[in-house]
């Protein structure tokens, strides 16, 4: 392993370049000393204090203290917990655990080699349990969770599925008998739209929530994989070509057919989504949060149900995202942080993110929400792919910079799918041309 | 003033400059200055913010130049200092000439004064509801001419709206300024142009304007500076809690957060967001000689 020293004048580098950002107030000092109670380890978790996740983490915080004895300094930083990891790296304040989607995780520690293996944590036995971490996990997530040498930069703790959701009391024909391929869902789309509904809501003023459609399709045409690696192409050849076109003509038809519901183009989150658990569209693509997030607006009768993005003939996997924990390189109780991993995982604290937290584990065993029924059967009977396919994590910059812009044109009927071709060809050739 | 002339007193007190000075300079050295120049060093590389940094040379800064969202953030941030500016200007005289007769013009001034003291997050949720698809605007127009929904936040008009919303949101502050400086003119300047005949724009040009010239050239100062660093508002009304705003409507300010820390996924181009601060500062710079030469008129006194 590389010893890296960190001089003080490079620290005084990064603090400058932060400040210089204008994040000052991004590093917040936590790792106190202290002294006689023995370990500690400090915690920065991605959830608000307020937050039903944050909840269940604090009460297996309690019974690790009491059981272990170790104090776990923790900090509810919310969302950006990442990009004050980033900034506190160079720093000695770095926090020995973290926690995020795993793109985030591995946009900002893995690419530069700022995470430890957590390789042995899926060997510990999980305390209360007969079982290790990863049997309880099994492979299944490795996907997201490993780096291309097989390093564990990241232990699951919440899987998100992402499918189409609807109101199984209201459209109790689609409940019985869900549609599988494209053509299928066409049809039960014009047939909601000659009925005088709205077939579909987004919230488009979220232009990572219009990629979930057309990133989905491209995958179902070109398999997984496929989206991300027409990316990645340097000369963008790959655009120009039938799969691509009859992904990207079936999302252009849905604006042309005003499938989406008015408004979808010029409101605020979550204004759109309310609309849908009102009755006003009839499906919402999203994660498996959608019921939680939704569920206030909801009448009492309304039946959550979901069914797989349709299936263009070929590729049928479930998009997925996981959200776990990991340990910074220059963690100093990475060994307390990791025995608190595998104390977390134990099916009844772990099964509080399902139970109170109304979420899916990664641990089959455990028993799921009724409303998330339909999509954890999805995310054990199909192969998973990375939502977005990967694209969001691996080309952040591309993705917001170029792709989703376009994205959005296609989705509000400004453009049609040959126009789409010609122009992230064009503009793709021209980002890769400038990265050089 | 000759050495030999001082006295102790003037002596000690010149000592006493030194600890007032030196906080100061200090602090502005290491949270100004410092990363400044920082920020000049590290946009001649490329950097993850973690790993070393690596010499990329004028790289950036060529790179910047073919970067289309680059040369939108440029186009919007001039547009923001000169289409909002010219139009907070005018507004604040239109309503300094108005004010200025008005008999509760000190309430009025606080009403005017008012959307700059609240803080630009707060306002940028509530023209959210104002203008959303169904937001209360498109409903009274509805109510009252039955019209269609106006797509206020679509792709094409979030940007209209950002300007719109800037000038709504900074006018106050410049009626504020305008208005001080319209009122230390005597009112008898103003009692002669009327004696002589002279209609409002007349006042306007051959009083008001000659009278409070250094005022309003400060506050053009001010301007171009303040409008260089608008960002909250653009942030939180065309984006949501955890994304960007769609890069169309980004202004400079935005794009060094977009290419650092911002959005979902971060880019982390420290280096690359760094240029385009610097490329920024220096632009401005330029800008505010020029206005400074432009502006400089000799200070009249009465």
């Amino acid at each position: 392993m590389q010893v890296r020293i960190r001089l003080p004048h490079r620290r005084v580098t990064a603090l400058v370049a932060v400040l210089t950002l204008g994040l000052a107030t991004a590093s917040c000092g936590s790792d106190e000393t202290g002294g006689e109670s023995g370990e500690e380890f400090t915690y920065w978790s991605m959830w608000q204090e307020s937050e039903p996740q944050a909840k269940v983490l604090a009460q297996a915080i309690d019974t690790f203290e009491q059981d272990t004895g170790i104090t776990v300094n923790v900090e509810w930083q919310g969302r950006d917990n990442i990009t004050k990891l980033l900034a506190a790296l160079r720093t000695d304040d770095v926090p020995d655990l973290v926690d995020q989607q795993y793109f985030t995780i591995s946009n900002a520690i893995v690419g530069n080699d700022q995470f430890i293996d957590l390789t042995d944590v899926l060997d510990q036995q999980i305390p209360g349990e007969e079982l290790t971490v990863g049997d309880a996990l099994t492979d299944k997530y490795d996907m997201f969770t490993t780096t291309d040498d097989g390093a564990h930069f990241l232990v699951p703790y919440e899987v998100i599925g992402y499918s189409i959701w609807y109101d199984a009391a209201a459209m109790p024909a689609v409940a019985q008998n869900p549609p599988t391929t494209w053509d299928d869902f066409a049809a039960v789309l014009a047939e909601s739209k000659a009925a005088g509904r709205n077939p579909l809501a987004l919230d488009g003023d979220i232009a990572g929530y219009a990629e979930y459609w057309t990133a989905t399709a491209l995958v179902r045409t070109l398999g997984a994989g496929g989206f991300h690696d027409l990316v990645a192409d340097e000369d963008a050849a790959g655009w120009d070509s039938p799969e691509t076109r009859e992904a990207l003509t079936a999302i252009a038809e849905l604006a042309a057919n005003d499938y989406f519901i008015p408004g979808y183009d010029s409101s605020k989150f979550p204004a759109i989504q309310t609309k849908w658990a009102q009755g006003e569209a009839d499906f919402l693509y999203m994660g498996s949060w959608a019921p939680t997030e939704t569920g206030e607006f909801a009448a009492p009768e309304f039946e959550y149900r979901s069914f797989n993005f349709p299936s263009f003939g070929g590729d049928e996997s479930l998009p997925a995202s996981v959200i776990g924990f990991a340990v910074p390189k220059p963690a100093d109780q990475a060994e307390a942080a990791s025995e608190f991993i595998a104390y977390f995982m134990n099916a009844d604290r772990l099964g509080q993110i399902s139970s109170t937290a109304n979420n899916l584990t990664p641990r089959a065993d455990i028993d799921v929400p009724d409303q998330l029924a339909d999509v954890n059967a999805l995310v054990q009977s199909q192969e998973l792919s990375m939502i977005t396919d990967g694209v969001l994590g691996d080309f952040s910059d591309f993705d917001k910079k170029v792709f989703q812009p376009l994205n959005l044109r296609l989705m509000t009927g400004e453009i049609t799918a040959e126009e789409f071709i010609a122009e992230i060809t064009t503009a793709q050739q021209d980002y890769w041309a400038q990265q050089r | 003033m000759a050495q030999a002339t001082v006295s102790a007193f003037e002596r000690s007190r010149r000592r006493l400059y030194v600890p007032f000075l030196v906080p100061a300079v200090l602090l502005y050295l290491v949270f100004v200055i410092g990363p400044t120049v920082a920020a000049v060093w590290i946009s001649f590389h490329r950097w993850d913010g973690v790993t070393e940094m690596q010499w990329n040379g004028l790289g950036n800064y060529t790179a910047l130049l073919d970067d289309p969202t680059f040369r939108t953030a440029l186009i919007n941030t001039l547009l923001i200092l000169v289409v909002a500016g010219v139009a907070i200007f005018v507004i604040s005289f239109v309503l300094t000439m108005i004010v200025r007769e008005m008999r509760w013009r000190s309430f009025v001034r606080s009403v005017l004064f008012f959307p700059h003291v609240v803080s630009a997050i707060v306002l940028s949720i509530i023209w959210g509801f104002l203008f959303q698809h169904n937001g209360v605007v498109n409903t009274i127009l509805d109510r009252l001419f039955g019209a269609e929904p106006i797509a206020w936040l679509n792709a094409d008009n979030l940007f209209t709206m950002i300007l719109i919303g800037t000038v709504w949101l900074s006018t106050g502050l410049y009626v504020t300024i305008i208005m001080a400086g319209v009122d230390r003119i005597p009112p008898y300047f103003y009692d002669e142009a009327l004696l002589a005949g002279a209609n409002a724009v007349q006042r306007l040009r051959h009083v008001t304007l000659p009278l409070s010239w250094d005022v309003i050239s400060v506050a053009a100062i001010f301007w171009t500076i303040s409008s260089l660093k608008i960002f909250e508002f653009i942030y939180a009304f065309g984006g949501t809690t955890n994304d960007l705003p769609p890069p169309a409507v980004w202004n400079s300010a935005l794009f060094v957060y977009g290419e650092s820390f911002g959005g979902r996924s971060p880019s982390y181009l420290f280096g690359y967001a760094s240029a385009s601060a610097v490329l920024m500062l220096a632009l401005f710079a330029v800008l505010i000689v020029i206005l400074r030469r432009v502006l400089r008129r000799e200070s009249l006194e009465y």
